[in-house]
């Protein structure tokens, strides 16, 4: 924020800081290791008066001076430099807190000068115990280089007590300055055993080399309890969110530590290729490859260690962009760019939007991204992100996948580095294309029902909504096709008589043009993948097809139709989310039908997964999840869990989604372990959604003002009640499942929201189970309190549920008089208002609950006089001003 | 108040130079660290450079120098490690007290910066095979002008970066060339500061001819190598006069006498200069190299005032704020006369002609 930024797309600073750091650590290691090999084994030669040794020292110390002091030093002030250009702000932070110790280091980096070069140039001149002297001179120096190097390496891993004191010393000696200094005295004395093969093999005498070649292999082994033990000590002082964020989740270090650990296997297992008879020029070729492998193994730990700090770069204090944790809080409120020295753009504007994006991207971003470079490029990242999806992504950066530093700026900043990275380098469109509008009216008539002579009611609702179905069965599915309806018959008189199956016989009939989903979606081709079942085509997991009979539930006491593959998609081609079906009532005895009724079964594809993850809808530009929508989701989610669901979909083995993540509504356990589907769905895009109104609800949820759908269609949403006043924002809500489900990932995920009451008091529940009940705000069964709020006191269990409740006669179930949930009656729907007021407008010629202003007639045939099923039922119906004409009121 | 127009924007120079956080210990003191390493530094740096072309000019010219002067050609591997050991402490003590300024002029200027290290290694290695031929009439010559012009575009760089971190007022060309590929070739007194490099590097390795033939008790080189300083340096007053003409006008007449302080120390150095080409005409080793000796000290203070006053109106070292860490300043204390003694004996040990040698 203070600096300039080097703009090099390419290669950014980050990464050559990585590729000087690699190569400079791998020969600066070699550098210390060397110089205990090489005192001990001249030791050895003096020891043993074995002049082949000694002559193999003295050649491998020109090989040993000819790495170390031109590569391993010029490369040493390389990193200097590059870390000044790629991080100054956390340079001149080391380098002002560690002066002293930086020129004690320089000390003995001159002491190791001075000694090797006598060491090398007077080899032959000085006396074995003065040789001797100089070369553990040399040891000593080069290993008290490490020590004082590492404890300012590890400062930036963990500060420990500097956080709280500043003093240098807590920050020198800190938690892993040990445990790293033995890990890396190990690891250079394995480098000196390996670079001790290399210089046997071209530089010693043949008949010394199986002598030496099993010397230096031993090097390798009494490195390894170094490496092994100190490792450990090593990782337990890692902080345990690093852990958590960096060790399970980043896909980079994972990729390291496979590196790590198959590369430790390849050299100890390669280092005993040395030790049998083989033909020399294999034997060369394998020291190369060797050395290889060990830069490799350093280039993967030194790896995990960089990002093992991630966020920051001095953990806990700077973040990895150079931005101070302190000064979070006011670039947030004041503005990134405003406090950015460097920076064209001082504030966001439309005019310079893609400026004071591509500014933010320098400072914040290109550290570590580069634009179409080697590494961490930004574009592909990107390239399934939409300009929201973009802006949501960097609105939860670093909440749940805490190694990436959270945005730091405020919203229109966001924007603006969205915008940068989506319409500049992506070249995409700000807005994906709207749905296409598709709502008309259409017509539907009720049946007819003369009060005087007709002695039979069906009341057929649908426990849901709506039913929402996935459509991309090709590469997932989390809601197959399967729509349930439930009815009643009731024989009508002052005492009304419920039917069962024993008497009567429920026939249910779709529209014509719903009676083959199978041509619209996949899901019947990959069922089989889904339940390891094959489903005939248009019939449900049930059984049941568009056409078919009702059975009896004989605990509940109605007739139940489940699972009906019904589908928006009719084969004209159109959208029509609220098909009708016709359904009879024949007597079991005669054969007559003893009433008919319709009613609409909610049935939806409308998720805007595409107005994130890119792809556009898959239904006529209508509905649905396109297959690049599909692949950029499950790209997204291999990316971020480590799952690999697009090969496996490309394989023609699709996911679903339940099997991992536990679900009531589809009978799913999952796995132990994984939160519940909705906890993972509400709880990991709470994190990233900009909004906490409504608008975070329908981005997902069928009832976008603009969509085909409109799902929310009741007397609530006329009064002006929103989602978000039942079931809370995205926050309490995610909160609320989150709390329940109580997995490792679930307390990451609830870290970061921000609900409108405190976490602690907010009521854990199980998805589809508890819910907001209606008295929560209805008490009594009175007109609700205007402060009334219906989240946060949720049912009990099933049997709380709207959907599943009954009366006080515990015989009629709610839907019955007020339709099903999010369309109670009188329910406004955009397809017309008859679509889902079929049955008020049957039995009672109005939209109105069945009941409502005094209608008892329609079961009782008469005005009943006490409130039986529920308090206040006997009154007129109070929202009559939003009723559309009088004539729905007749 | 400066400010430049970048994109329709005007920046405030104030915002882009700001002081770094509390130096931990004495800002004079640590200057003070900053310019004695940097003129051992310099010192080796200038032996390379003049060496490396003296013994290009040798390719073209084969008796213009003796043939003890092979020697350098065969040390200078072991002048490279002492050198970028010597540049160590000196871009440290550079960064605590410069840092703001040093690390942005570094960045503007990064593409070249960064080339410096290949392009050290390159010629740290060729140093080695150039000695490893040192013996043989023509030792590797295409690989001698390669290795001399690889350290002049590095000493070139090198003098950017340090004109460029005094020049904020030039720093406004990030706004428009963001790539590290700026040079700060629109500053006059850059070439004639780079000119006097190369020529003091001349009359270094001049004077290292002089004082090696006087070691090798060969008369021949030791007049060579003076008569060369005298007559580089003569040259070096001309490169000083057109260095001084260069500089803004204000700074110029401070040097010459409008600051006392400034000036005193200014005119010191002319009158070492002047001693050590007295003496060196003369073919008095002794008191050419103690002259020359206290004119590169003096030079030295030239040098931070010269940086003092071009940032004089931007950033000024006494008004940092200093927190300081004595306890570990002693540690270094004791670890550098450790060093330093340990250094000693083993070169005492090493270098004796009884001690512990072999016979």
């Amino acid at each position: 924020m203070n600096y300039p930024v080097w703009e090099t797309y390419f290669i950014n600073p980050g990464l050559w800081v990585a590729i000087i750091a690699v190569f400079h650590v791998f020969i600066s290691h070699f550098a210390v290791g060397g110089g205990i090999f090489l005192w001990y084994t001249d030791r050895l030669s003096v020891l043993t008066n074995d002049q082949d040794l000694r002559e193999f020292v003295r050649k491998h110390t020109w090989f040993f001076l000819l790495i170390t002091m031109v590569l391993g030093g010029v490369s040493g002030v390389g990193i200097w430099f590059i870390i000044g250009i790629a991080s100054p702000e956390a340079t001149s932070i080391l380098i002002n807190q560690f002066v002293f110790f930086w020129a004690i280091e320089w000390v003995f980096f001159f002491v190791e000068i001075v000694a090797l070069l006598i060491y090398h140039y007077k080899f032959d001149e000085l006396s074995d115990k003065l040789r001797l002297r100089v070369a553990l001179l040399y040891a000593i120096s080069a290993w008290m280089s490490l020590f004082v190097i590492n404890g300012i390496i590890c400062f930036m891993l963990t500060p420990g007590k500097w956080l709280e004191t500043r003093n240098p010393w807590h920050g020198f000696f800190n938690p892993s300055s040990f445990p790293s200094l033995f890990f890396r005295t190990g690891i250079s004395l394995m480098l000196a055993g390996i670079f001790g093969i290399f210089s046997t093999l071209f530089f010693s005498p043949k008949e010394k080399r199986p002598f030496l070649l099993k010397y230096n292999v031993k090097w390798l082994y009494v490195a390894f309890p170094f490496i092994f033990f100190s490792s450990i000590w090593y990782f337990l002082t890692v902080p345990e969110l690093s852990k958590l964020f960096n060790f399970l989740f980043n896909r980079q270090v994972l990729m390291a530590k496979k590196v790590l650990y198959v590369s430790s296997a390849l050299i100890y297992l390669i280092s005993l290729a040395f030790l049998v008879k083989v033909n020399p020029g294999l034997q060369r070729l394998l020291a190369f490859l060797l050395l290889f492998i060990g830069l490799l193994w350093l280039g993967s730990f030194e790896h995990i260690r960089e990002y093992a700090r991630r966020p920051y770069v001095i953990y806990g204090y700077l973040y990895s962009f150079g931005i101070r944790v302190e000064e979070e809080k006011k670039l947030n409120s004041e503005g990134f760019l405003k406090h950015a020295r460097w920076a064209m753009v001082k504030e966001v504007t439309e005019d310079n939007k893609i400026l004071a994006g591509r500014e933010i991207f320098n400072l914040q971003c290109l550290s570590c991204h580069t634009i179409k470079g080697l590494r961490n490029d930004v574009v592909e990242k990107a390239r399934g992100f939409t300009y929201f999806g973009m802006v949501s992504q960097l609105y939860g950066q670093g909440k749940v996948l805490g190694y990436m530093p959270k945005f730091i700026g405020t919203e229109k900043e966001r924007e603006a580095l969205a915008a940068f990275i989506v319409k500049e380098l992506l070249r995409k469109p700000e807005n994906p294309p709207e749905l296409k509008p598709v709502i008309r009216e259409l017509k539907t008539q009720p049946f007819t029902f003369d009060p005087q002579k007709d002695q039979y009611v069906i009341f057929v609702f649908s426990p849901l909504g709506m039913k929402c179905v996935t459509d991309a069965d090709r590469w997932f599915s989390f809601l197959y096709p399967g729509s349930t309806f439930e009815a009643l018959v009731i024989k009508r008189g002052p005492k009304p008589e419920m039917l069962d199956n024993t008497k009567v016989q429920l026939v249910y009939k779709v529209e014509p043009g719903f009676e083959t989903p199978s041509k619209h979606v996949l899901f019947w081709d990959y069922a089989t993948e889904f339940f390891n079942q094959t489903i005939p085509k248009d019939l449900g997991l049930t059984g049941k097809g568009l056409n078919g009979t009702f059975d009896w539930d004989e605990k509940r006491k109605i007739f139940i139709a489940k699972g009906i593959p019904v589908l928006p998609y009719k084969n004209d081609g159109t959208y029509n989310p609220y098909p009708v079906f016709e359904i009879e009532a024949v007597d079991k005895v005669s054969g007559k039908v003893l009433q008919r009724t319709k009613a609409v079964s909610p049935v939806a594809t409308e998720f805007r997964c595409y107005v994130c993850h890119e792809g556009g809808p898959r239904w006529n530009g209508v509905a649905g999840i396109s297959d690049q929508t599909a692949i950029n989701i499950l790209k997204a989610h291999d990316k971020n869990h480590q799952t690999n669901f697009y090969k496996s979909a490309l394989q023609g083995k699709p996911v679903f989604c339940q099997k991992c993540h536990a679900d009531f509504i589809v009978g799913s356990e999952g796995i132990k372990g994984h939160n519940s589907f909705s906890a993972a769905m509400h709880g990991w895009h709470a994190n990233y959604m900009p909004y906490k109104d409504e608008k975070a609800c329908y981005l997902c949820h069928p009832d976008h003002p603009k969509g085909n759908t409109k799902c929310y269609r009741d007397i609530h949403k006329k009064l002006g009640l929103e989602c978000v006043d039942c079931h809370g924002n995205i926050d309490l809500h995610a909160t609320s499942l989150l709390k329940k489900t109580n997995t490792k990932t679930s307390k990451f995920l609830l870290a970061h929201l921000n609900p409108p009451i405190p976490k602690d008091q907010i009521t854990p529940r199980k998805p589809w189970v508890q819910q907001p009940d209606c008295l929560n705000c209805h008490k009594g069964f009175q007109k609700p309190a205007q402060e009334a709020k219906g989240y946060n006191n949720w049912t009990e269990d099933v049997s709380g549920l709207f959907r599943v409740r009954k009366d006080n006669t515990q015989k009629l179930p709610c839907l019955v008089c007020h339709g099903s949930p999010h369309a109670l009656y009188p329910a406004f729907n955009p397809y017309g208002m008859g679509r889902d007021n079929l049955q008020p407008l049957q039995y009672q010629k109005n939209i109105l609950p069945i009941g409502a202003n005094l209608k008892c007639e329609v079961c009782h045939v008469k005005k009943m006089k006490i409130p039986f099923h529920h308090p206040n039922l006997i009154r007129t119906f109070r929202n009559t001003n939003l009723l559309p004409s009088k004539k729905a009121l007749e | 108040m400066t400010f430049f127009r970048g994109s329709s924007k005007i920046f405030y120079m104030e915002n882009l130079v700001f002081y770094p956080e509390k130096l931990p210990f004495y800002s004079s003191f640590l200057i003070f660290l900053e310019h004695t390493f940097f003129l051992l530094h310099i010192l080796l740096i200038n032996l390379i450079l003049g060496w490396s072309m003296f013994f290009a000019y040798q390719q073209l010219k084969e008796d213009f120098l003796p043939e003890t002067a092979r020697l350098f050609l065969k040390k200078k591997p072991i002048l490279f490690a002492l050198a970028i050991n010597m540049a160590i402490p000196a871009l440290l003590f550079l960064q605590v007290v410069y840092g703001p300024l040093f690390f942005t002029s570094s960045i503007i200027l990064a593409t070249y910066w960064m080339l410096i290290i290949p392009s050290v290694i390159l010629v740290y290695y060729l140093s080695y095979l150039i000695s490893k031929k040192s013996s043989s009439q023509k030792p590797f010559k295409p690989f001698i002008f390669i290795q001399a012009f690889i350290l002049l575009y590095i000493v070139f760089i090198l003098i950017s970066n340090l004109t460029l971190l005094e020049n904020p007022e030039k720093w406004h060309v990030y706004f428009a060339n963001r790539k590290g590929t700026y040079l700060p070739l629109d500053i006059p007194y850059l070439y004639f500061k780079y000119l006097h490099f190369l020529v003091g590097s001349l009359a270094v390795s001049g004077l290292s001819l002089g004082i090696l033939g006087h070691y090798k008790n060969d008369k021949m080189c030791l007049i060579k190598g003076l008569n060369l300083f005298f007559y580089l340096t003569l040259l070096q007053i001309g490169v000083g006069i057109a260095f001084l003409l260069s500089l803004p006008s204000e700074i110029r007449g401070l040097f010459l006498g409008n600051d006392p302080k400034v000036a005193f120390f200014f005119y010191l150095s002319i009158v070492c200069v002047i001693g050590s080409l007295y003496f060196s005409k003369k073919h008095h080793l002794k008191l050419t190299t103690s002259f020359f000796i206290l004119t590169l000290i003096f030079m030295v203070v030239n040098r931070f005032n010269l940086r003092a006053l071009q940032l004089s109106s931007y950033y000024q070292t006494e008004l940092l704020q200093v927190s300081p860490q004595m306890d570990v300043f002693l540690v270094f204390l004791l670890f550098l006369g450790l060093g330093i003694v340990t250094v000693y004996y083993f070169l005492k040990n090493s270098f004796s002609k009884q001690g512990e040698r072999k016979v």
